[in-house]
Formats: C-alpha cells, sequence, structure tokens
C-alpha cells in the first residue's frame, strides 16, 4: 500500500494542454477511479503516473517521494508499480502458471518462495485448475485474470489499470468489477483505475475523479458526485441527472416554457455553462 | 441558470391526472421510451429534452 499523490501534474503535445490536474492527495491502499469522456486525459495521467511519460509540469508522489517531475523521472521498473491493460498483453507462448511467475523472474527469491507465492495468486484469482493452459485455451475474462494474476505476484504498491474490463462482454465485465474490488481489498494496494463507464466507477471506487478536457472537474465518493455534483458537465457525465435551462424568478422558484417550479437549495460552484 | 434533477425524482403523469396537481408541473410530450428490466426510460420534450426513469410495471 501506498499514498499517491499528484500535484499540478502537467503534459503538453505540441503546445496543447492534454493533462492539466491541480491537485490529487491519495489515501493509503485507496481504490481511485479517473473517469471521463474519451481524450480527457485519463490514459495520459496513468501513464505519467506510472514513468512511461515525463510530465511537463507538477509532480507525481508516492509516500512523499517524487518520482516524476520535470526534471527528474524514476523509471517505471523502480516504481513498485503493475499497470494492466484493456488488450490483457500476456505471451502466446507460455502457461497461465509461466505468465504469472515471469512476474517474480527478477526477484531474489528462493524458487519454493517464488512457487508458493505463485500458487497463492493463481488461488486468489480462481486459476489453479487453468494453471497449465494457453492464453489461446483460455476464455477473454480468463485472460484478464492472468493478467492480473501477473500484476499482483510481485506484491506491487500501487496498481495501475487501464480500461481493463472493455474487451469483455458485460455480465463478464460486471463479474470482473467485483473480482478487481475484491482482490484491492485482500491485498491492500492502492489502486488507480482508467475508465469511461460511470458504472464501473460507481461500483468499485473509494474516490471518483472525473476529468474533462485534461483537467479535474471532481473528486469524491461516489455519492457524493452523484448527489453533490459540482458541475453541470458532471451531472450530466456521472447520470442519473437532467440540467435544464431555467429562467430564475424569485429566490426558490425558477421558470421553464412559461410555467415555474420550485427547485431545493444548492448551486453548481463550477462555470454552469460547461 | 441550469437546475439539476435527477431522473427517478421525475414522475410521468398522464395529462387527465397531471391537472390536478397545482406545483412543478411540466406539459410535455413522450418522444421514445425503452424497457430496462426493473425500470423503464422515458424521454420527453417539455421545450428540452428530458429523460424520466421510472419503475417498469409489468402488464
Amino acid at each position: 500500500m501506498a499514498r499517491l499523490d499528484l500535484d499540478k501534474l502537467t503534459k503538453r503535445y505540441a503546445g496543447v494542454v492534454s493533462v492539466e490536474c491541480d491537485r490529487l492527495d491519495g489515501r493509503h491502499a485507496e481504490f481511485v477511479c479517473l473517469l471521463g469522456p474519451s481524450g480527457c486525459g485519463k490514459t495520459t495521467t496513468l501513464r505519467m503516473i506510472a514513468g512511461l511519460l515525463e510530465p511537463d509540469g507538477g509532480e507525481v508522489r508516492v509516500d512523499g517521494k517524487v518520482l516524476s517531475s520535470p526534471s527528474s523521472v524514476v523509471p517505471p521498473e523502480r516504481r513498485n508499480m503493475s499497470m494492466i491493460f484493456q488488450s490483457y498483453a500476456i505471451w502466446p507462448h507460455m502457461t497461465v502458471r509461466q505468465t504469472v511467475a515471469y512476474g517474480l523472474k527478477l526477484k531474489p527469491l528462493a524458487a519454493s518462495a517464488k512457487q508458493s507465492r505463485v500458487d497463492a495468486l493463481l488461488d486468489a484469482t480462481k486459476l489453479s485448475a487453468e494453471a497449465e493452459r494457453y492464453p489461446s485455451e483460455l476464455s477473454g475474462g480468463q485472460q484478464q485474470r492472468v493478467a492480473l494474476a501477473r500484476a499482483l505476484v510481485p506484491k506491487p504498491d500501487i496498481l495501475l489499470l487501464d480500461e481493463p474490463l472493455s474487451n469483455l462482454d458485460a455480465n463478464l465485465r460486471g463479474d470482473m468489477r467485483f473480482e478487481i474490488r475484491r482482490l484491492h481489498d485482500e491485498f491492500q494496494y492502492t489502486s488507480v483505475y482508467v475508465t469511461h463507464d460511470q458504472v464501473e466507477a460507481m461500483t468499485m471506487a473509494d474516490r471518483i475523479v472525473i476529468m474533462n478536457a485534461g483537467r479535474i472537474e471532481q473528486i469524491g465518493t461516489p455519492e457524493e458526485v452523484y448527489e453533490r455534483p459540482n458541475s453541470a458537465f458532471v451531472a450530466r457525465f456521472i447520470g442519473g441527472s437532467n440540467v435544464l435551462r431555467v429562467t430564475h424568478v424569485a429566490a426558490n422558484t425558477v421558470e421553464i416554457g412559461g410555467h415555474t417550479l420550485e427547485i431545493g437549495q444548492g448551486e453548481f460552484p463550477g462555470p454552469e455553462s460547461r | 441558470m441550469s437546475v439539476c434533477v435527477k431522473t427517478h425524482d421525475l414522475e410521468l403523469l398522464p395529462v387527465s391526472a397531471a391537472g390536478s396537481r397545482a406545483n412543478n408541473v411540466l406539459p410535455g410530450v413522450v418522444r421514445s421510451q425503452a424497457y430496462l428490466g426493473n425500470h423503464r426510460d422515458y424521454i420527453v420534450d417539455v421545450g428540452q429534452e428530458v429523460l424520466i426513469s421510472t419503475r417498469a410495471i409489468w402488464k
């Protein structure tokens, strides 16, 4: 487990701002979802956390230690982070056991310790019965579980997941959401999960970071972003809300199409036009 | 300005029943609807399109 902080993290491509995250203060063993539409900068942010991209400004810190800044970047292999991709990225010529064991290849552990660690992960990801099979003999859900087991076997402090369920059918996606959250709770690492799917974020996250056009719109628990969206964008994107254009008549009274409505308290602090 | 209304806080009423409600009633036309198992979604035109989500009733 680790505490991940992002501070004014910025990435530009050809002078155009792709990501400009003001601040995210992480918590130990937290499950954070980066949620937003395509092109909003979620994956770019994740790749800067992983060390696969260098930031143009700001810092990535883990437990207070700076891992990325414009002046220095700790390479990905020295961050004790694992990453899972939409495309599984597992090797066709290796069995499930070989693939999972590969994550420990460079670890200075005795063979018996490696063996028991691999067995434990195969058991935790419900792959023990498939241990000697090749990826072509597995379903999409099983292949993604192999990727999960391989990512978790080195005991990462932080697990990064980039839309890992997008290739799965709806039923399997539902099952895997609970599976990913169960593993997070069992092993107590910090998770950063990128998705454009509101249901995935609401189901799994301790906190949701809603991004739009490279910027953080709102950070909050699923209940907070659903019940108290801080902008029209968040209200629309998180779903379950209508945002209606009205004319303010009096204190709690608005008009729409010549009809008056009594409304409750509260306002969007963010720009109303978004 | 804008107001935010949850889809499940809206109620769809026939014109005959709506007349008896004094407050917070908007006339509208149902443009489309979709059965989604435990609920049904309606797109209603009230001058702007709104989404209303109601519990589906098996007839």
